[in-house]
């Protein structure tokens, strides 16, 4: 990163940088003869701490003859605190002020920056979205640096490696890159670590902006970097030779590469026994393809291919479909939006409104549509069920993912029926195997036709290295 | 190599069938009467569409004209006929499936559907194709229907 503010070391340019904000605590101290320049961001830093460890030994042990001196007493723990940084220019003193660390300024000898942190932070708790029957609670929180001590307490390797750099014009977000030497190819890292250093955005704020720069600008619904709450998935991934990203304030935690097989891992299958977890491994693909082709192949097979449904079952559909006025693709597409609104309503109200809606939405105004004969039990079956199978994938995104194509797949059945849905699968099929995770195929598991081994070998490995 | 997939897979596409029937429309057939009206054939179904012409193409013609919705005679399951006609009922049986049963009877189709599902006859259109000519017998007794043999 070039030089963002240039100028000499001095008061008054620092006050300059940040513009009289109401936070910075500006101070003069006299040490003898000597006046140095404190600084602090009041909220990032503690208070009491800045005037136990730092205030007072410096009008308590500071002294000397010159500037200089006071400045080589202060950097060699004359100010006693576990972290004193020296800052030579400009940048870093606004780098360290931010990050929570006070700043000593010694008018024309330098500045040491000290550690007083507050401890004010949102506290570790259980993980809110990849939640597991059995396993450990502990979820990342917004703070970098609780998230490695979080990494650190379940990989106590001292192979752990952590490497942090500032990304973002304007955000200065601090990124840690996450490995484990010896395991991880040291090219991967190298190019994770080069991505970082060139990303060239404004802030890291949302996990968006995160993933794509991580990924490149990708022009895919599938994840190409797979997020975890969970600090355990997280560790999984590293001993397996991956490489994390951690960025300060989102409460996750990115791997790469990824493809297909370890997107439909779940951090369950480390929870139960070997068969019971491939079994469940297995579900889960059928969940996979039942809930990206069920309602495409609902909307083919009743529109053009009625000779394929058995006849008690066609029966059954055209009775509960004698009286909806609309046709099906046009019912089983506008019950996918819907589910889709209902979807996006839960997220963004409270979790309380949420349950409400959902409620209102699946039960009563669901049941209130096939009683008015808008929609039949069908669609709504079929439609329900390719929801829930979206629901069985253990990754959010690849979910996210299922669910654009299951909508494109639906509308090439209805315009071109089991051949338009076979066509939807087989593009499905040519972008996935052109997509790339850092070099790293994503259907790359499924390359050499070893699908057992993904199935049961996979769920065998996890419990040899997990 | 892409793009020439997907170019594919478009074009592919436009050749797809456009003419789909929508499940709703369809009217499924469980039961057929076939009777002879005067020189005329009369063809009935349970799901209520009639026609009659002069031979059974004209009769079923002017069923699927007159019908609400597509009515799918492949799906018939019993076929009833006014009285013994082989040419007739060989005929007919070409446009059904070789599993349908017959027999020989004038009830009202739309009546007989659950009757013949528990009780139903012997005889298939492909087994009186290959010879089999001894058809059961649909009456009306008292309000009540029996199938002889």
């Amino acid at each position: 990163m070039g030089c963002r503010y240039p100028g000499a070391l001095t008061h008054e340019r620092i006050m300059e940088i940040f513009g009289g904000t109401a936070d910075l605590v500006a101070r003069e101290l006299r040490c003898g003869p000597w006046s140095i320049h404190y600084y602090a961001i009041d909220g990032l830093t503690a208070g009491g701490d800045a005037s136990d460890f730092v205030v007072h030994p410096v009008a308590e042990r500071l002294r000397g003859d010159s500037m200089e001196e006071l400045y080589e007493q202060a950097l060699a723990g004359a100010v006693y605190n576990s972290v004193a940084d020296d800052c030579p220019d400009l940048d870093a003193v606004a780098l360290k002020l931010v990050n929570g660390f006070c700043v000593l300024l010694f008018p024309g000898a330098g500045a040491v920056a000290y550690e007083v942190k507050t401890p004010e932070k949102r506290g570790i708790s259980p993980p809110q979205v990849e939640n597991t029957v059995k396993g450990p609670k502990d979820a990342f929180v917004e703070t970098s640096r609780s998230n490695t001590s979080l990494i650190r307490r379940h990989l106590r390797a001292p192979e752990l490696r952590i490497w942090e750099t500032q990304v973002g014009e304007k955000g200065l977000t601090n990124v840690s890159v996450v490995w484990l030497e010896g395991t991880a190819e040291p090219e991967l890292v190298e190019r994770m670590k080069r991505r970082m250093s060139e990303l060239t955005v404004e802030a890291l704020i949302s996990p968006a902006t995160v993933e794509e720069s991580v990924t490149g600008g990708r022009g895919t619904a599938f994840p190409l970097i797979q997020y975890t709450e969970r600090t355990d998935r997280f560790c999984q991934g590293l001993m397996e030779g991956r490489i994390g990203v951690l960025v300060d304030g989102l409460p996750q935690g990115y791997l790469a590469p990824v493809d297909l097989g370890r997107l439909m891992d779940s951090p369950e299958d480390r929870s139960i026994d070997r068969v019971s977890a491939s079994c469940i491994r297995v579900l889960r693909y059928l969940a996979l393809v039942v809930g990206l082709l069920l309602p495409g192949a609902f909307i083919a097979m009743t529109t053009f291919h009625h000779e394929m449904i058995p006849l008690p079952l066609l029966r059954s559909i055209i009775e509960s479909r004698s009286s909806v006025p609309f046709s099906t693709a046009v019912e089983v597409l506008g019950l996918l939006v819907a589910f889709e609104l209902l979807q996006e309503s839960g997220i963004h109200l409270p979790q309380a409104i949420g349950q409400s809606v959902s409620i209102i939405g699946g039960i009563v105004v669901g049941t209130a549509a096939v009683e008015a004969k808008l929609i039949s039990p069908a669609a709504l079956i079929v439609v329900s069920t390719a929801g829930v199978c979206g629901f069985v994938q253990p990754d959010r995104a690849l979910a996210e993912a299922v669910r654009v194509w299951r909508f494109l797949i639906a509308v090439l059945g209805a315009v071109g029926a089991l051949f338009g849905v076979t066509v939807g699968a087989v593009a499905l099929l040519v972008h996935l195997s052109g997509l790339e995770s850092m070099g790293r195929a994503y259907l790359m598991p499924f390359s050499d036709g070893a699908v057992p081994k993904i199935v049961y070998g996979s769920a065998k490995r996890w419990r040899a290295k997990g | 190599m892409k793009r020439w997939i997907w170019a594919l897979a478009a074009l592919a596409l436009l050749w797809s069938p456009k003419s789909g029937v929508d499940v709703g429309k369809l009217r499924p057939v469980q039961v057929v009467r076939v009777a002879h009206e005067g020189a005329q054939v009369e063809i009935r179904t349970d799901v209520g569409a009639w026609g009659a012409g002069m031979d059974i193409s004209a009769a079923l013609e002017a069923l699927h004209e007159g019908a609400e919705g597509v009515v799918v005679l492949d799906t018939a399951e019993y076929l009833l006929v006014d009285r013994e006609d082989p040419a007739l009922i060989l005929e007919m049986g070409e446009r059904l499936r070789p599993s349908c049963m017959v027999c020989i009877g004038d009830a009202d189709p739309e009546t007989v559907g659950a009757y013949l599902q528990v009780h139903g006859p012997e005889t298939t259109v492909s087994l009186y194709r290959a010879g089999e000519r001894r058809l059961s017998r649909l009456e009306e007794k008292d309000g009540r229907l029996e199938l002889v043999s």
